[in-house]
Order: structure tokens, then C-alpha cells, then sequence
């Protein structure tokens, strides 16, 4: 491996953080802010902003990686320039929430940070505080460049240890430049692309026909919470139907069923279905040692129109690509495939992803989070009642379906691009998945 | 290959550590799976090393949640698979 000198003002980015730094371009190109998401505590009580203020302030001091931005080195790898003398800046709003708001309303309200750009390059985390007399949210916004979804959650999880005076651990390892191995990589690219031909043989995939995107285009979401008896429930099904621990193929069947339902009624008869889903590829142990940057990668499920009418076909399908993905050891090959496209300028990765999304439009993203790393009861004096996660998704294909877990319960999260689907289809989609789950 | 009950556990308890990130004393074989933290990718992760291991498909042949309880009562079904 080839060594160069560390500076604590640099941490060399990896494919999958550059191909992260190119959707950002590309989605503040076509929908004026950039790839965020939100994760939302929805707490017991009213929360009182002022300590709450004080408190993340001294938190973020402890960070300069939140005033940093891509940068590229003399050897051509980019990297994430910290400033010499960091001056931690983040945004706080508080707003008072009118009371008798239904949860649809709320979540609209609790989205505005989601769909709001940063005001400068070097801003990477926003926080909001939506109060009730009788709840609070606390919604922290991220900027994906900097964080993926666990990392974001160990964040607010160090947030709460400061709270409380305990250690906190600076996760920031030291990346090497990854400018070695080339072979490997070159070799992981061709099985990478000889995996994508299969799909590009097939044609166009199902999906939304995107809106004319002129300016600002908005996220917008539906949550629907499982109670614990609800979640048992699923988890019983997926046992008996998919197989034991095997909820992530069953809720990527129940999704796909639902949403090709969805893509019928609106005549969209393409027949076959493509859908990215992230994998986190951290091991358990490392979950807790690595906040920044991003340490997923991904696996591409296909299906045809004709496996949605036998669920079970469709389940034992799911089931048998993930399989056959982690066997090939796919996601590892996309992760060192992605470091060839460092290379590339954000401005012509962003065309690149645009031209071969086009070409190949996949039908919606899907991810399932399992249980998160934020596992607290209270947070600064309040009970903790749930942990959203609100992810702006790629556009294409500008609809995603997401599943976390938090307190045991499973949450069902629909991102979708405003103008894309009606929010009462949307509803129903919601609605659907949920019945599919709940009926095995 | 490993033949005995004792010796596939302690080959599982190996696979299940390097899935984890842990070392091998951190991982009981008595104790459920789910509790080691093991999710729908780590499990299917250890399916494809059984495979590796012991040749066993045992996606194929059924996941029931007795078999896959413990490490202890999926190295008894793979004895039981091997024979």
C-alpha cells in the first residue's frame, strides 16, 4: 500500500463517498438542494430550546470534520479539506407547532429542513426543534456527503453522551488513499458490469415518468409506525415466509408487490422492475467506531412483471438474489469498482450517473435499516418515542421506500419527488405495503 | 472437514466472528442468534460460509427458526445435513 503522509486537516474520500458527492451534485442540480436526510426524535414534553442550544454547540466544537469539503490532492484523490482554523457554523430554528396538527401535517412541517439547501458548502448539519405543549421534534439534518444513516445516528447517540458528561469518541479513522490494488479494482469493474448487462438487456425498467424538474422540487414523505404487536406480527411472517432473520427479502418483496400495483393503476406496463438497495457493509463491531462519510454499498434486486402475483415466488426470489449478491460478493466489488470514478469531476460523475440512470431508470431505492444505533430511552430529560429517518431520494427514480426499527417497532417510510405520484396514492401504496406485511 | 458437533460449532463460532468484527470468545454458541446481533445480511453471510465450509445449501432446504436458534442447534442440523 502506498503511505503519504497523513494530515489531520485531510481524509481521503472513497468511491462510494465520491459517488455520494456526485448524486449531491446532480439532485441540487435538478431539484435545488442537495442529497440530505433527516432523523427526527419525536420526544415526550415540551423541550426547551436554550440548554439544548448551548449544549450543541459545545458538541459540534469537538468536530471540524462538519466545516469541511471535498477537495482534490496532488495525486488526484479527493479528500475532505478541513479548514486550519475550523469555525464550526450549523444552522438552529425552533417553531412552534399549531396544536390538533394531524401526522401527515406535521411530517410536512417536520420535512421543510430536509428540502432546504445549505447556505455555504462547508455546512453539513442543520437542527430544528418543533414544539407542542404535550411532544417535542428534534430534527437533525444531514448532509449525506458527510454522514450515512448509522453514522447520522451515532451521531445524535454522542450528542446524548455529551449531554449526560460521559466520553465521547471522536470516530474519525484515518482513510488511506486507496492508491493501490488497481488490478483488483479493474477486475471488481468488469464483474460489477458484466452483473449491470443483464440488466441493460432487459430494457427500460418500471417507474415514474419524472415532472419537467424547473428549480425547486421538494421531498415529501409518509411514515407509518408499527406498534410492538404489529411488528412481532411481521417478524413471525417473515420467519415463516422468507425464513428465519430473513425481513429485509420479505419487506422488499411486500414493497415490490405494492408498488407494481401502484405502477399498474397509473398504466405504467413496463415488465420488469429494478431496484437499488443499500446494504451498510459495516461489520457490528465497526458500526460504533466509524460516524463520518459513508460505509454502505449496494445490491441491485430485479423482477419481472409476471413474480408479483405469487407473493411466495416473489419472496423466495427476493431471497435467492440476496443470496447469490453476498455469495458473488457484489457489494464489495461496487465498492472498489466505485473508487475507478474518483477520477471523475463531481460536474461530469453527476452527467455520467444522469445519462446511465436515464438509460437504465431504476423503479424505486430501498433500503432496510434494522435496528439502529440510537437505542436511548430519554434524551435530555424527555422520553424518546420514536427515530424517523426522512432520506431525499435520487432522481431518478424519485421514489424510495425505506424500513428502520427503533424501540423494537418497525417504521415504513415512503420518500417520493413532489409532483411524481399523488399523495393519496401514495397513501394507499403505504397502506398496502403495510397489509401485505401484517397478512404474510 | 470438521465432522463432529463440537468441531462444526467451533468453526461457526469462527465465521460468526469475523461476520461481527468480534473476537471468537465474544460469541456464545448458546445464545440466539438475534441476540448476537446477527441481521438479515450477517445471517445470510453465514449461510453462504456454511456453504463454503460444509458444502450445505440450506437456503434451499428450509430456514426453520429451531434450526437456526443457536449456533449449537445450527451445527446439530448441519451434523444432521452431513450425513
Amino acid at each position: 500500500m502506498i503511505s503519504l503522509p497523513y494530515s489531520k486537516n485531510k481524509r481521503y474520500l472513497s468511491g462510494i463517498d465520491w459517488f455520494l458527492c456526485g448524486l449531491d451534485h446532480s439532485l441540487k442540480a435538478l431539484t435545488g438542494s442537495g442529497n440530505l436526510f433527516s432523523v427526527a426524535l419525536e420526544l415526550e414534553g415540551f423541550c426547551d430550546a436554550g440548554p439544548l442550544k448551548e449544549n450543541l454547540e459545545k458538541y459540534f466544537a469537538g468536530y471540524p470534520l462538519l466545516v469541511g469539503k471535498p477537495s482534490r490532492c496532488w495525486n488526484l484523490a479527493p479528500y475532505w479539506k478541513i479548514p486550519k482554523n475550523p469555525c464550526i457554523s450549523w444552522g438552529f430554528k425552533q417553531h412552534q407547532l399549531d396544536e390538533g396538527l394531524s401526522f401527515d401535517r406535521t411530517l410536512e412541517a417536520l420535512s421543510l429542513g430536509v428540502n432546504t439547501a445549505f447556505s455555504r458548502d462547508d455546512e453539513h448539519v442543520r437542527v430544528s426543534l418543533f414544539t407542542l405543549r404535550q411532544k417535542s421534534y428534534l430534527v437533525f439534518v444531514f448532509d449525506h456527503r458527510l454522514f450515512d444513516a448509522r453514522g447520522a445516528e451515532m451521531f445524535i447517540a454522542g450528542l446524548q453522551a455529551h449531554f449526560e458528561g460521559k466520553p465521547v469518541t471522536a470516530a474519525q479513522p484515518r482513510e488511506p488513499a486507496h492508491l493501490d490494488r488497481w488490478a483488483d479494482k479493474f477486475l471488481a469493474g468488469q464483474r460489477v458490469n458484466r452483473f449491470f448487462i443483464k440488466f441493460r438487456q432487459k430494457g427500460r425498467a418500471s417507474g415514474f415518468d419524472l415532472p419537467r424538474l424547473v428549480g425547486a422540487r421538494r421531498s415529501r414523505f409518509k411514515v407509518l409506525s408499527l406498534s410492538l404487536e404489529e411488528t412481532d406480527r411481521v417478524i413471525k411472517n417473515a420467519d415463516a415466509r422468507a425464513g428465519y432473520l430473513l425481513l429485509m427479502p420479505f419487506a422488499l418483496a411486500a414493497s415490490i408487490r405494492s408498488t407494481a400495483r401502484l405502477f399498474a393503476k397509473q398504466g405504467i406496463s413496463r415488465t420488469h422492475c429494478l431496484v437499488p438497495v443499500t446494504i451498510d457493509t459495516r461489520s457490528r463491531a465497526k458500526v460504533g467506531k466509524e460516524m463520518f462519510f459513508n460505509h454502505a454499498s449496494f445490491m441491485f434486486f430485479g423482477f419481472e412483471a409476471g413474480d408479483i402475483k405469487d407473493f411466495s415466488g416473489l419472496i423466495a426470489k427476493a431471497s435467492r438474489q440476496f443470496y447469490d449478491m453476498v455469495q458473488s460478493g457484489l457489494s464489495r466489488d461496487i465498492k472498489d469498482a466505485a473508487m475507478l470514478m474518483r477520477i471523475a469531476p463531481l460536474r461530469f460523475l453527476a452527467r455520467f450517473l444522469k445519462l446511465s440512470l436515464n438509460e437504465q431508470t431504476a423503479s424505486l431505492a430501498f433500503s432496510y435499516n434494522g435496528d439502529g444505533v440510537y437505542a436511548e430511552k430519554e434524551f435530555f430529560g424527555h422520553k424518546v418515542l420514536n427515530l424517523m429517518h426522512l432520506p431525499r431520494v435520487p432522481v431518478p427514480p424519485g421514489l424510495g421506500i425505506f424500513f428502520t426499527r427503533f424501540g423494537g417497532r418497525l417504521n415504513l417510510v415512503v420518500s417520493y419527488l413532489d409532483g411524481l405520484v399523488d399523495d393519496a396514492d401514495v397513501a394507499v401504496l403505504a397502506e398496502d405495503i403495510k397489509k401485505e406485511l401484517l397478512q404474510g | 472437514m470438521p465432522k463432529t458437533n463440537k468441531e462444526i460449532e467451533t468453526v461457526l463460532v469462527k465465521e460468526v466472528a469475523v461476520i461481527l468484527g468480534e473476537e471468537p470468545a465474544a460469541i456464545a454458541a448458546d445464545r440466539p442468534l438475534a441476540e448476537l446481533g446477527i441481521d438479515s445480511l450477517s445471517f445470510v453471510e453465514l449461510l453462504v460460509a456454511i456453504e463454503k465450509n460444509f458444502g450445505l445449501k440450506l437456503m434451499e432446504s428450509g430456514l426453520t427458526k429451531e434450526d437456526f436458534r443457536t449456533l449449537r442447534s445450527l451445527a446439530n442440523r448441519i451434523v444432521a445435513g452431513l450425513k
